[in-house]
């Protein structure tokens, strides 16, 4: 049993990261991106495929996949960032529709449906991490404590400062001069190679991959842990993140659904938790009320 | 220098209506110009061409005798052209310091700046410096969401000075606002033209306007009616026409 609880923490963790870096360019810079699982898809294949066909281990595929996520996420950012709430949501969910295809069909790269099998399990410094459910769930935290601080440290810098005046009124932002297109664009690089991170660290552990990972499901999982725990929030979505993943999304299992209906169960609990916060807590269930 | 900032010929069209149309006036260094204009005349046009919010269909802007062609907002800003707006524009999410260190300097605006030791003294001292000028210390730590509106005036007109910028364009400072309020805003325009600004001010409230300007210029339906000092602009009969239209020919019928 601790192992299943071991194992829930870590694939919390991933999505506390991914979670997080999509709170960098949604909740903070107000990037209304709803092709953010891109990245992490992008992050998840490149290290499967650099580990699979190229030997790269797990500790260059991090920095591979931050690279390769943030490479993609600066031309995307030159074509689509110039658009703005309705237009950029549309424009961002065409883009993760189109990877979905790509990954699907692009049998030579991805191998299609049938996925990427025998990916390496994570492992750092040689074996020491290698093994069960705890050394695994270990490694996991000390990467997603490093990369939380990180994105703390950018939270609290007076860019985080810049890119909450970005969200709330582009135009007074550059009525004292600030270059909010650089801004932008640095916002959602920098939540792609995080987002690229952590699809590696998903990739490793769990050593398959498949196109699903690019799924509609995805996205709104992510919207839903942004929205739950407060746009621009940082804790809020740490907390966010693991409620969701590590509580509900088991909840009914928990309280034996059959397998058949555990699906729909948990779309069931995530729709109630997102309408109950609609209502009384609009800011986010983590945020203080507003007078 | 009487070109400081200098409109040339400038037009613009929305849509087949010219909302500016050959627009020629000049704004003199360290002096307070009013733009007056009946409403829908094109003065918000006028300082949306000038700080490059919106790009002209033709003519130029000179700034110091450099053109401001093909010059993105925020490098008008850099070189030092600021404003306020008809609807302030605050960011509501943030506190009233922080308002304002946005505007104080560009010095940690990068994001890999959140590894370098932070000094922020200077900016929290002309901070500290402005807000008791305006009398508003007890704010700095109220977020901009719960102030009033006069506040939220002042601490617009706060950041727009902490830019740094020579020239400001002030759109309608004095709109809805109590008479106590309106003197403190009179005083600090003073001060900033003794300090060496330059302030264009579009203002419907003609006494304070007449009062604070050392020259007016009259615009209406986007084209130049008049320059000059307020007493004789005043009695500019192109501008009483726009302002009263029809209504001077009926006093005038009147009296007969």
């Amino acid at each position: 049993m601790i192992e299943y609880f071991f194992s829930l923490a870590t694939i919390a963790l991933i999505w506390t990261i991914v979670a997080q870096s999509y709170n960098l360019s949604f909740g903070l810079a107000g990037l209304f991106n709803l092709g953010h699982v891109i990245f992490f898809g992008i992050g998840a294949y490149a290290a499967a495929i650099l580990n699979t066909r190229f030997g790269f281990n797990f500790l260059e595929n991090l920095g591979l996949a931050a690279l390769i996520s943030g490479t993609v996420a600066s031309g995307f950012g030159i074509l689509t960032l110039r658009l703005r709430g309705h237009y950029l949501a549309i424009a961002t969910l065409g883009a993760a529709m189109i990877a979905q295809v790509v990954a699907l069909n692009w049998l030579e790269l991805t191998r299609g449906p049938l996925g990427i099998r025998g990916i390496d399990e994570p492992q750092i410094f040689g074996e020491i991490f290698v093994g069960d459910t705890l050394p695994h769930f270990l490694l996991y935290f000390g990467i997603a404590a490093t990369l939380l601080f990180f994105l703390w440290k950018l939270f609290q810098s007076p860019w985080g400062r810049l890119l909450r005046a970005i969200r709330d009124d582009e135009l007074a932002a550059i009525a004292v001069g600030k270059n909010i297109f650089a801004a932008k664009l640095w916002a959602l690089v920098l939540s792609a190679a995080l987002a690229g991170v952590a699809g590696a660290m998903y990739a490793h552990y769990r050593v398959f991959l498949d196109p699903s990972i690019f799924a509609l499901s995805e996205i709104i999982l992510l919207i839903l842990i942004v929205v739950i725990g407060g746009r621009g929030n940082f804790w809020g979505n740490v907390a966010s993140a693991f409620l969701i993943v590590g509580v509900l999304s088991e909840l009914p299992r928990f309280l034996n659904f059959p397998e058949t209906l555990l699906g729909a169960a948990r779309n069931i609990v995530y729709a109630g938790l997102l309408i109950a916060t609609m209502f009384w807590r609009p800011r986010g269930i983590f945020c203080r009320r507003k007078k | 220098m009487s070109d400081f900032l200098k409109i040339s010929r400038l037009r613009k069209k929305f849509d087949g209506v010219h909302a500016v149309e050959n627009l020629n006036f000049e704004v003199r260094k360290n002096s307070i110009t009013g733009l007056i204009g009946p409403n829908g005349a094109g003065k918000t046009t006028v300082f949306n061409l000038i700080t490059r919010f919106l790009k002209s269909d033709s003519g130029e802007i000179f700034f110091r005798g450099e053109t401001l062609k093909n010059l993105p907002p925020r490098k008008i800003v850099d070189l030092g052209i600021a404003r306020t707006f008809q609807q302030i524009r605050l960011w509501k999410n943030l506190t009233v310091r922080e308002n304002l260190l946005l505007a104080c300097s560009k010095k940690y605006d990068r994001w890999w700046d959140c590894f370098r030791r932070r000094n922020e003294a200077d900016a929290e001292r002309k901070i500290d410096e402005i807000l008791e000028k305006f009398g508003i210390t007890n704010l700095k730590k109220m977020h901009a969401s719960d102030l009033s509106y006069g506040q939220s005036k002042l601490v617009e007109l706060a950041r727009t000075i902490l830019t740094d910028a020579e020239i400001l364009l002030l759109d309608e400072p004095a709109a809805g606002i109590n008479p106590t309020l309106l003197k403190t805003i009179e005083k600090i325009i003073f001060d900033l033209k003794k300090s060496g600004k330059t302030l264009l001010v579009i203002e419907h409230n003609m006494p304070f306007l007449m009062k604070i300007s050392d020259e007016i210029v009259a615009i209406d339906g986007g084209k130049f009616l008049c320059q000059g000092a307020p007493a004789v602009v005043q009695k500019n009969p192109k501008l009483l026409a726009a302002y009263l239209g029809d209504a001077r020919e009926i006093l005038k019928s009147e009296k007969c």
